[in-house]
């Protein structure tokens, strides 16, 4: 569910002076675009941002012809890849108010006359110079889309005004004040509250992202052919059309194609002062990669790396190299400009990168550094902006304008899109691309910036990695695409769909309807209630290992089927007294299960299932279409449009019980999960009732688990592929008694199926008979962020040793071995890592990760985490009664000091709680007893501390290898004692065998970081506390060096 | 048997002297700069350039990050380290992101169509392309001179390479010093699993003149040294998967077991032959030595307490180079050879035709450190060829093979692939005069 978005952005915009475009670079800048006559040539484009300003209208164009004007604006490209700015006049914006019913058209000139009276006062200055404030009142005849209230269509006042910002105005003076003394009339809005763009967009059929037609003889050019309108932007071409003359095509077939943009990837380093995080009013930006890919190629076509200081050369890479930092600021701004790009990404740019260089541009006076917009002599510049949604909880960005340009961030996308441990580079990059990204901390980048160039360009390599990782990225995960379809589904501009709620989605499909069908959205008054409605029901589960195949059913598209079966909407809403006033007869009617009355659509149809019918109809198509598909771009596309036409239909729902919404309706949402409740209760209840021996089949079903939209059915049959049989059979049995388009289906089989609680199971996962998908998993801990790998790592051997070779002892054993290495400290360290973002210092709880900042800071100032890092800590023994919080250590400080680990913290805190959750179905009361104190938890090894108060009055003393006594002062320098002299031999192959493994370890490790530097020759720097290998180089360092020392007591190795 | 009294052979005792380029006097794991590749690069370079040089009269050399200063499309010469990016090559992140797999599968072929080629110097690396090189044919770590230009994407097209090649021949060298003795080699005894005594017996009687009629011993008595190349107690080691840790620990126990026995079983037949005969004592890749990483160290003198008391015994490290008689006899135990095989795994060539291309390429082990264990090095790359090899063997092949290689200055070298003992009952005597080979089986039937 989601959602109660709604922020006003502030609308002032700063103005200066913008440099002239000049292009330097073949290789930045765009081809120029071939000649063009609008009078005989068409101009198609894809456009991508829409926005609007007020300015002068322009003769020939329709609209108000005095005073300032309302301009949409549309950024684009073409197929060939030249950017268009296309103006479009005459379009206006306007609301409308409910009309006593004896307004007449006659009353529309004196009511026109008093309104702008009345809205003219209210202005307490008029800086635009407007004269005629309302342009028109115009009396129509439409329905609120609130409520049923039969087929009689009511009077409205449409009143068009001169620009946006008069919209609110009107309407608070029309509800307040009297306007208008010839009705004492209560006048009540409705579509005051739709942006102006998205209004334009309904009025004119655009959906994001689509493509715009002007057709021959309809549209301008600016500085050719006689029409010599100065040339505001800095795109190649800029032309001027009338609102109601351009094309918009919808994005299918042939104009589903997707134009190529420019996509700008850059990262910036910085150098930092030991310990502080960088601040712009300090510490100078270095270096600047940049990578720049057209929409559709797989590779980059532009590499390039500003950098202060020398730098050496770099194959596949220009190198721009700078004295002056405010230098490098200024050239990096002009390229930005003469490349023109249609999209900047990156990782964290709209809240590092892009802040950072504005306000050290700002700090430097760097000469003209703020204007990376499209418009010349509009600044960009750094606002906070505050989101506050259900769905994601209240962030705080900085938000920055770059009219004309999409900044999209990939950050900000994944934090939407994908619930993750970590949300660093690294680990996105870890779990999308499994691989580790090497990580240089800011020490050592202010290290490299000092050195020489050679150094310099290891770093700007790196830099470079940085900057096409979001790359490889937005390409993997389809990013762009799944937007741009997204926006084209929904019908508002990318940009909206990441800086704006799920609302907005909703409300522009709305009112694509509403318009159609002659119906007004009222405004409503967004207050929080704390009226609740029950959720969606869960079965109460049988909990237990299932050795048995559990067929699943589900409903597809269970909410949105449900809005379309009993044709729920705001438009068939009926109230108690609307029944009675109109007369309706009670077979006309639904009545829900929430005991809300809907009009069933054989009198109305409502607008809620229409536009679900469309989205699903649509998905069905792209599906369909997605399978004839080859050419894999298409099929992206294709792809990317399936799901976001999936993820619209789902956030209906949602927007209906959104209370702090545009327009929540609780009896529709409430109506909703009542009838999914029921739904999944009828369901077992006819599953049960018809597959019994009575009726000929070879066992009673039962059905052992059910949640909001599956049921989980043990028909008794040991065979996979009867299972499936009979859960065909069932889902068509159960079908057949709702009412359509709700539908069961027989998705998959799970064999075995272990049910451990509530929205918490595992089971593989089968589709067919003869070989499992995968193994699924849900609510358990191999997910969880707050836990060790080692947590994850063992629940997953686990659960696949007891799901895949189905043998619950091995997978006992293998728990209890895994309990004894933790206790005898075989296990490795970076299992053990916890990490946790530091994102301030002063919590009212004390927390662990915040302590140990703490004390690194002590120890060491510029290694310290600072704000913003990720700290990685493991817990360390310490005095009985010792808080949690205080036993957190640096991983690789309790690796170099051996400080020994606080097993029982781990098992108890970490592994107790998962392991006997699934392992309670199997070993009952007794898994806890079994698991956590049999006999493998007897034996256990405790590390010295090298640090600490005891330690300053320890001497070591060398024990025998064999036994672990310890060494007479004259044997000292032998391996073992004088009893374990027998078994030297053996004991000696133990240690080879040890150091044979630490050996092989040593070097794999070695290799690995290599490979993943990307070069053989220069020394391993990489220091990502995310990656168990940076743990393990430490650990098995130590290890060898032990070990050479042990195996030297046996005596020189001399011939 | 016949035994003629009358007759009398003296062992042949020929001058030994053991190089010792590959013995480690200190062991330390705490520097982080790893780089034997700039070592191998900087010892290598001059004389790549030289052949380059040779080969291509006309071009430039650059470094490869000055690449992209001078003239696009224009042919330069590149010299640096061949780097081949290989999906299958084992990774370790990989193993412990999927270490729910249950079994792991001993993988002896880390090539695939999709491997890319890069070009690497100290300050950078360049994507080799193009159809002119035969990739399945290079391994990472080499050496190597290209010749080619720049492409438009920053990828570098590839015309011609060139190799190292041959060590110069330095004329002090001379023949004629060469003494006259033979050399046994073997590989492979495989003690722990190798139950068939009857050949160890046969060999150990052998060597020390108990069989045979007059001709044989006068043969016997000709071997100077036996070399012992390499995995004597075991030659492989099955691969246990993550699961079940008291599994392993038992395994571990057993193979310690077996190793100790091993080790005195070997002790016992190596006391044998020192009574009459020098053994020179290879450890290899799965012998239970002081270290696994290249290059591996004598086995300790503690495990071999009878043998070791013969002054005829002599721990060599693996690689090892001796000069023996006048010869210089290097070898190693067959891993680099191997460890190529996988790299290249695509590539039909032979082991003795890989043995032959590292002595082009100049290297006893280029693919360590990446694919084949190495000591971490930090100074210099002690497998570099710097002489001139009369005998090279690689120990522990699956089959006898042998070449006579000339090279340019018309020096011969004598390359052999010893085959595994426990699994051919084969070994090979080397006549170090006029450098011709024999093998020689001791199996219980008439090959």
């Amino acid at each position: 569910m989601d959602l109660a978005d709604e922020d006003f952005l502030d609308e002032t915009l700063v103005i200066g002076e913008g440099p002239e475009q000049e292009n330097t670079s073949a290789k930045w800048s765009r081809a120029p675009p071939p000649p063009l006559n609008p009078k005989v040539d068409t101009l198609a484009f894809q456009q991508i941002e829409i926005d609007h300003y007020i300015g002068k209208s322009l003769p020939g164009m329709p609209g108000s012809k005095v005073g300032p004007v309302p301009i949409m604006r549309m950024f684009g490209v073409t197929e060939q890849g030249n950017s268009v700015c296309c103006y479009i006049h005459g379009f206006c914006p306007y609301l409308f108010v409910s009309a006593p019913s004896n307004f007449t058209n006659d009353h529309c000139r004196l009511f026109k006359e008093a309104l702008n009276q009345a809205v003219k006062k209210d202005m307490k200055s008029n800086p635009d110079n407007i004269q005629d404030a309302i342009l028109a009142v115009e009396l129509v005849h439409k329905q609120s889309m609130y409520g049923y209230g039969g087929n009689d269509k009511l009077p409205f006042l449409k009143i068009t005004v001169a620009v946006p910002k008069l919209i609110a105005p009107c309407k608070r003076l029309l509800e307040q004040d009297t306007v208008y003394t010839a009705f004492n009339y209560q006048y009540r809005a409705f579509e005051s509250n739709i942006d102006f763009d998205i209004r334009f967009m309904v009025d004119t059929s655009v959906v994001g992202c689509s493509w715009i037609e002007l057709p021959p003889g309809s549209w301008k050019l600016r500085g050719q052919h006689g029409h010599m309108l100065e040339l505001t932007t800095r795109c190649q071409l800029e032309v001027d059309v009338a609102w109601d003359a351009f094309i918009a095509h919808t994005p299918e077939g042939e104009w589903s194609k997707i134009a190529p943009f420019r996509i700008l990837s850059f990262d910036i380093e910085c150098a930092g002062r030991e310990g502080i995080f960088p601040e712009a009013k300090h510490d100078p930006v270095i270096q600047i990669a940049n990578m720049v890919i057209r929409q559709g190629e797989s590779e980059p076509f532009l590499r390039n790396i500003f950098t202060l200081d020398t730098c050496a050369p770099i194959v596949g890479s220009q190198v721009l190299s700078f004295e002056k930092e405010s230098l490098m600021l200024e050239k990096w701004a002009d390229f930005v400009r003469q490349l023109d790009p249609d999209i900047f990404t990156g990782y964290n740019i709209n809240n590092f990168d892009f802040p950072y260089l504005i306000n050290r541009a700002q700090h430097l006076n760097v000469r003209n550094f703020n204007f990376l917009g499209r418009i010349k002599n509009i600044k960009s510049v750094i606002k906070d902006h505050v989101l506050q949604s259900k769905q994601l909880g209240r962030r705080e960005n900085k938000s920055i304008n770059f009219e004309g340009r999409v900044p999209f961030d990939l950050l900000l996308v994944l934090v939407r899109d994908y619930k993750l441990r970590s949300y660093t580079l690294n680990a996105v990059s870890y779990h999308f691309l499994q691989e580790q990204k090497e990580d240089v901390q800011h020490k050592d980048i202010t290290g490299l910036q000092n050195g020489n160039a050679q150094t310099r360009r290891r770093l700007a390599v790196y830099c470079l990695k940085d900057a096409y990782l979001p790359l490889r990225l937005l390409d993997k995960l389809m990013c762009i695409i799944i937007y741009m379809e997204m926006a084209r589904v929904t019908g508002v501009s990318i940009s909206s769909l990441l800086t704006r709620g799920q609302q907005i989605k909703v409300v522009s499909q709305l009112l694509r309807k509403t318009r159609e069908k002659d119906y007004l959205m009222p405004v409503h008054q967004g207050h929080g209630t704390d009226e609740q409605f029950e959720g969606a029901t869960v079965i109460e589960p049988k909990r237990g290992y299932y050795n048995d195949p559990i067929a699943t059913l589900d409903f597809s598209s269970l909410y949105p089927s449900i809005i379309m079966a009993h044709n729920l909407c705001y438009t068939t809403l009926l109230t108690i007294a609307k029944k009675k006033e109109l007369n309706i007869q009670e077979d006309q009617i639904t009545t829900t299960p929430s005991r809300s009355f809907f009009i069933k659509n054989t009198i109305r149809k409502g607008i809620l299932p229409e536009i679900l019918e469309n989205l699903l109809a649509a998905r069905k198509k792209a599906k369909a279409e997605l399978k004839q598909e080859t050419d894999p771009l298409k099929q992206k596309v294709l792809d990317g449009r399936q799901y976001a036409l999936k993820v619209s239909a789902n956030s209906v729902y949602g927007f209906t019980g959104a209370q702090m919404g545009k327009l929540p309706c609780l009896e529709i949402s409430a109506s909703v999960t009542a009838y999914g409740r029921t739904m999944i209760e009828q369901t077992k209840q006819e599953v049960e009732d018809h597959f019994r021996i009575e009726n000929g089949y070879k066992n009673d079903a039962i059905v052992i688990y059910g949640d909001t939209d599956s049921v989980m059915v043990k028909f008794g049959v040991k065979d996979i592929e009867d299972a499936m049989k009979l859960g065909k059979e069932a889902a068509d049995y159960v079908t057949s008694k709702f009412i359509k388009p709700i539908k069961l289906e027989f998705e998959k089989v799970y064999f075995p199926y272990l049910l451990i609680n509530k929205k918490r199971y595992a089971g593989l996962y089968f589709t067919k008979p003869d070989k499992y998908d995968k193994m699924d998993c849900k609510g358990l801990e191999t997910v969880r962020r707050d836990n060790c790998p080692l947590v994850a790592n063992m629940m997953n051997t686990c659960l696949q040793i007891l799901l895949i070779e189905r043998n619950p002892h091995a997978a006992v054993d293998y728990a209890k071995q895994i309990i004894s290495d933790l206790l005898c400290n075989r296990i490795d360290l970076s299992q053990l890592v916890i990490t946790k973002e530091l994102t301030k210092t002063d919590y009212a709880a004390k927390q662990a990760h915040v302590e140990l900042a703490a004390k690194m800071k002590k120890r060491d100032a510029g290694n310290a985490p600072k704000l913003g890092d990720r700290v990685a800590y493991v817990f360390t023994s310490a005095a009985k009664g010792t808080p949690a919080y205080q036993k957190a250590e640096d991983p690789v400080y309790a690796l170099q000091n051996s400080i020994p680990i606080d097993t029982n913290y781990y098992l108890e805190n970490q592994l107790a709680k998962p392991l006997v959750r699934i392992f309670e179905p199997i070993l009952g009361d007794k898994a806890e007893s079994l698991l956590l104190k049999g006999d493998h938890t007897r034996t256990r090894c405790i590390a010295t501390s090298q640090v600490g108060a005891l330690a300053a009055f320890t001497r070591k003393k060398e024990t025998c290898l064999g036994c672990k006594a310890v060494l007479p002062p004259d044997r000292e320098d032998k391996a073992v004692c004088k009893h374990c002299e027998s078994q030297e031999a053996e004991l000696f192959h133990n240690e080879l065998q040890a150091q044979h493994k630490l050996e092989e370890k040593f070097s794999r490790l070695w290799a690995e970081c290599q490979r993943c530097q990307g070069s053989l020759h220069q020394e391993v720097i990489c220091s990502n506390r995310d990656c168990p290998i940076f743990y393990m180089r430490v650990k098995s360092r130590l290890d060898m060096d032990a070990k050479i020392k042990r195996i030297k007591r046996f005596g020189a190795l001399e011939w | 048997m016949e035994i003629d009294d009358s007759s009398e052979y003296d062992r042949k005792i020929v001058s030994f002297k053991d190089l010792g380029r590959f013995k480690l006097t200190e062991r330390r794991y705490n520097d982080d700069s790893l780089n034997i590749y700039t070592a191998r690069l900087n010892d290598l370079r001059e004389d790549t350039l030289r052949r380059a040089k040779l080969k291509w009269t006309d071009y430039q050399h650059v470094e490869v990050s000055r690449l992209t200063l001078e003239t696009l499309g224009k042919s330069y010469i590149l010299i640096g380290v061949l780097y081949k990016d290989q999906r299958l090559k084992p990774s370790l992140l990989r193993d412990l992101s999927k270490e729910l797999q249950l079994e792991a599968q001993p993988n002896n072929n880390y090539a695939s169509v999709d491997d890319q080629l890069f070009l690497e110097d100290e300050t950078l690396r360049v994507k080799l392309v193009g159809n002119h090189m035969d990739i399945q044919e290079v391994v990472t770590g080499l050496v190597c001179a290209i010749l080619g230009h720049e492409l438009e994407n920053g990828t570098f097209w590839v015309e011609d390479w060139c190799f190292p090649g041959y060590y110069p021949k330095s004329s002090s060298v001379s023949s004629s010093l060469v003494e006259d003795g033979k050399i046994l080699l073997i590989s492979g005894l495989d003690l722990v699993n190798n139950t068939d005594e009857f050949s160890l017996d046969l060999l150990s009687e052998w060597i020390t003149g108990m069989a045979g009629c007059a001709n044989a011993q006068k043969e016997e008595a000709a071997i100077a040294k036996v070399i012992i190349a390499g995995n004597s107690i075991r030659s492989s080691t099955k691969i246990y998967s993550h699961k079940g840790y008291h599994e392993i620990k038992s395994h571990d126990q057993l193979k310690i077991k077996e190793d100790v026995m091993a080790m005195h079983k070997l002790d016992a037949f190596l006391s044998n032959i020192l009574n009459c005969c020098c053994v020179v004592l290879m450890p290899g890749e799965f012998d239970p030595t002081c270290n696994y990483s290249m290059p591996q160290q004598p086995f300790h003198p503690c495990t071999l307490q009878k043998s070791v008391r013969f002054k005829s015994m002599h721990g060599a490290t693996n690689p090892w180079i001796a000069n023996i008689g006048g010869r210089v006899v290097v070898g190693s135990c067959g891993g680099p050879i191997m460890d190529i095989m996988k790299i290249a795994g695509l590539s039909q060539l032979s082991p003795l035709e890989w043995l032959e291309r590292t002595l082009i390429w100049r290297h006893y082990a280029p693919t360590g450190p990446d694919t084949l264990p190495i000591y971490p090095f930090f100074k210099n790359d002690p497998f570099v060829i710097n002489e001139w090899p009369d005998i090279y063997f690689a120990g522990n092949m699956d089959e006898y093979n042998t070449k006579l290689v000339t090279a340019d200055e018309g020096h011969a070298v004598r390359l052999i692939c010893i085959p595994k003992f426990s699994e051919t009952k084969t070994a090979v005597l080397v006549n170090l005069q006029d450098l011709t080979t024999q093998p020689i089986s001791f199996g219980d039937r008439l090959m």
